[in-house]
């Protein structure tokens, strides 16, 4: 089953259009990456998320390749999107995932020449070229506010924006503090990808993010289903999954779009693929939204400031 | 044979985890961040040793987090605050805790920066160094694997301690008084307390005092209360600890620090709280002393809603 969401594209404050839903990648690599990439392509979806410090650009550069090749799609067809950020601990080390602080710290030695910023920030975009094997990027965020070069590295996003390398800039992680920081620059973001969850709602980010033009995408939109304990949260999922009949999932997803939010959920699973996407042909009741904004706790689940101190 | 070798490891892996000399002379208390995950607290306070030992927010009707370690600095107290702050709510209060001499410069070893690997991220670890990141890491997980002869060398002394001391000795306070100044003057070069401050410490004064303004002002464009306290000392350690003392290592720093709209509890020397029960030693409170004394602290701010008026 293939979903068409054209029609409802979402347009930046720059005119450029985007899907209104996309795939996540992380953590897919190999063969899994080609895979998820074509039957994504089949299920409907034309947004892909990737970042410099997933280590799957590479993977994905193929994935897309074999697509092009198999389903006679181009790179016009598709909306890239991917990230800067700050080295992670490979998987074989202790800590495997977590931040290095090599990259946009300045207490690393990396850091340490004044041309830093440009020149890793120009590195990393020639390698997501590179790898993704392509001549832009339709949109290139900062993946986290790291706090020491805030303005340096947005300074390099607005001349890289301006070369036309990439067709859309903004953040990850933001928060309107950080947002502000940025207000006297030329270009204002114009995504913020951030994480939302019934248990963590960020009305008032939303809302800032909502008054300034800056379109909030979603990253770990269902993460919930796996990681929350609470039987209550479950039971109103499941309520609302009969009374729409439709799967937490779809009704987890629905949840955000009908905020006018942006999500990028990762399957690896055909089904689960095409089961995320069939969300744009109902709506759930306004007393049910406000049901599921009631579980709110502010409960992050990636915790902000441990994965960027200070920020 | 190996399934024999392996849950013997795994059996002395519990034991040395569950130790008191893993989990804080080793780690010095840091297992406390490890399984950390309560979000929306009201209150957290930083601090080296005095603000570990002074509060306790056990059984009290707030969501509370003790962040204090020691031994650290000053710039290692806004570090872990820095890592942990989205853990707080919009409003909620940052107990800075000093003590008599935060305004001076002190120096750990390498031993007191291994903590920190397991719970800070790399950048926030003065003096960084991954090699030594990796060896901390693998003790954590897999200590009698990482390091046996270690580990049987003090866990076995602690269980004999354990067994050949039960009873806790009294503590002199004067003694440790006297311990703790000797100590001091030794750490920082100081003959005489009263004395005004040598150039060097002046300087470092005067750096100490920008660290503690960045770090009131990170908790206030954040939206939270900072709140500064120096908690109770022992009646034998106050005495030493004369006006003069105060008014040049304590209030001459936060008149550098210059942000007078910032509460300020000076609490070294607290009436009622004088009994011996109250502390360990003649600087560190005892943990009835710490449900007592964070009691005090939180109704001073409110955060008690008023149930306890009459604690004091
Ligand atoms: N900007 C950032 O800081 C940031 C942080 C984290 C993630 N991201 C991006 O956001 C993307 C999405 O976030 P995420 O992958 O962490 O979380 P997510 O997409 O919310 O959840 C993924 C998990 O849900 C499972 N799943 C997928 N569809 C399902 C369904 N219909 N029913 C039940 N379970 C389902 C997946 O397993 P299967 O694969 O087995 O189906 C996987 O375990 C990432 O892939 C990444 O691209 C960005």
């Amino acid at each position: 089953m293939v979903v068409d969401n054209s029609g409802m594209s979402i347009q930046l404050s720059n005119g450029v259009t985007m899907p209104p839903i996309g795939l996540g990648t992380y953590p897919v690599y190999g063969e899994a990456m080609c895979k998820m990439i074509v039957d994504g392509w089949d299920s409907g979806y034309r947004m892909i998320d990737t970042s410099d410090n997933y280590y799957n650009e590479e993977d994905l550069g193929v994935a897309l390749s074999r697509l092009y090749e198999a389903r006679n799609a181009k790179r016009g067809d598709l909306f890239l999107v991917t990230k800067i950020s700050d080295e992670l601990y490979p998987v074989n080390q202790p800590g495997a995932g977590t931040n290095r602080g090599i990259f946009f710290w300045k207490s690393s030695p990396m850091m340490q020449s004044p041309t830093a910023v440009h020149d890793i920030i120009s590195r990393k975009i020639e390698r997501s070229l590179r790898s993704l094997n392509t001549e832009y990027i339709d949109l290139l965020l900062v993946h986290r506010p790291y706090p020491d070069y805030i303005h340096e590295i947005w300074a390099e996003f607005e001349r890289f924006y301006k070369q036309g390398v990439v067709k859309a800039i903004g953040v990850s992680n933001y928060h309107a503090r950080n947002i502000e920081a940025l207000s006297s620059c030329e270009v204002l973001p114009m995504v913020n990808q951030i994480e939302v969850s019934p248990l963590n709602t960020r009305k008032s980010l939303i809302e800032y993010c909502r008054s300034q033009g800056i379109k909030v995408m979603v990253f770990a939109p269902i993460m919930t289903l796996r990681t929350v304990r609470d039987s209550a949260y479950h039971d109103m999922l499941q309520g609302l999954s009969k009374k729409y009949d439709r799967t937490p999932a779809q009704v987890l997803l629905r949840w955000n779009v009908q905020q006018g939010l942006i999500p990028i959920p990762k399957s690896t699973q055909r089904s689960r693929l095409e089961e995320n996407i069939a969300i744009f042909d109902f709506s759930l009741e306004d007393d049910d939204m406000s049901l599921i904004d009631s579980f709110n706790e502010n409960r992050q689940y990636v915790v902000e400031s441990k994965a960027c101190p200070g920020f | 044979m190996r399934r024999i070798a392996r849950a013997f490891c795994n059996a002395a892996n519990r034991i040395v985890r569950r130790s008191h000399w893993y989990r804080n002379i080793y780690f010095c208390g840091a297992d406390k961040f490890w399984r950390f995950n309560t979000f929306n607290l009201d209150v957290a306070n930083t601090g080296s040793n005095s603000g570990k030992y002074a509060f306790n927010y056990d059984g009290l009707p707030v969501k509370g987090f003790n962040m204090a370690l020691g031994p650290q600095s000053l710039e290692h107290d806004f570090n872990i605050l820095k890592n942990y702050f989205s853990y707080l709510h919009e409003g909620a209060r940052i107990i800075i805790t000093l003590c008599p001499f935060s305004c001076l410069h002190s120096k750990y070893g390498a031993e007191a920066r291994r903590k920190y690997y397991t719970f800070l991220h790399p950048a926030t670890i003065d003096g960084f160094d991954d090699a030594e990141r990796m060896e901390v890491l693998r003790f954590m997980e897999n200590p009698f694997k990482a390091k046996p002869k270690m580990c049987i060398k003090f866990v076995v002394r602690e269980m004999i301690g354990k067994l050949l001391y039960r009873r806790v000795s009294e503590v002199d306070f004067s003694q440790s008084a006297q311990a703790f100044i000797d100590g001091w003057k030794k750490q920082f070069g100081i003959v005489d307390l009263d004395a005004p401050l040598s150039s060097q410490h002046v300087e470092q004064m005067e750096q100490r005092a920008g660290v503690l303004r960045d770090m009131i002002d990170f908790c206030t464009a954040r939206s939270f209360k900072p709140i500064l306290v120096i908690p109770p000392v022992h009646p034998a350690l106050s005495v030493f600890l004369t006006e003069k003392f105060r008014d040049r290592y304590i209030y001459d720093f936060l008149r550098k620090v210059n942000r007078p709209d910032v509460q300020f509890m000076d609490d070294m020397v607290l009436p009622g709280f004088e009994q011996d029960e109250y502390f360990i030693n003649a600087l560190f409170i005892s943990e009835l002393g710490a449900k007592r004394y964070t009691r005090i602290v939180l109704d001073r701010v409110g955060l008690l809603g008023g149930i306890d008026s009459e604690i004091r």
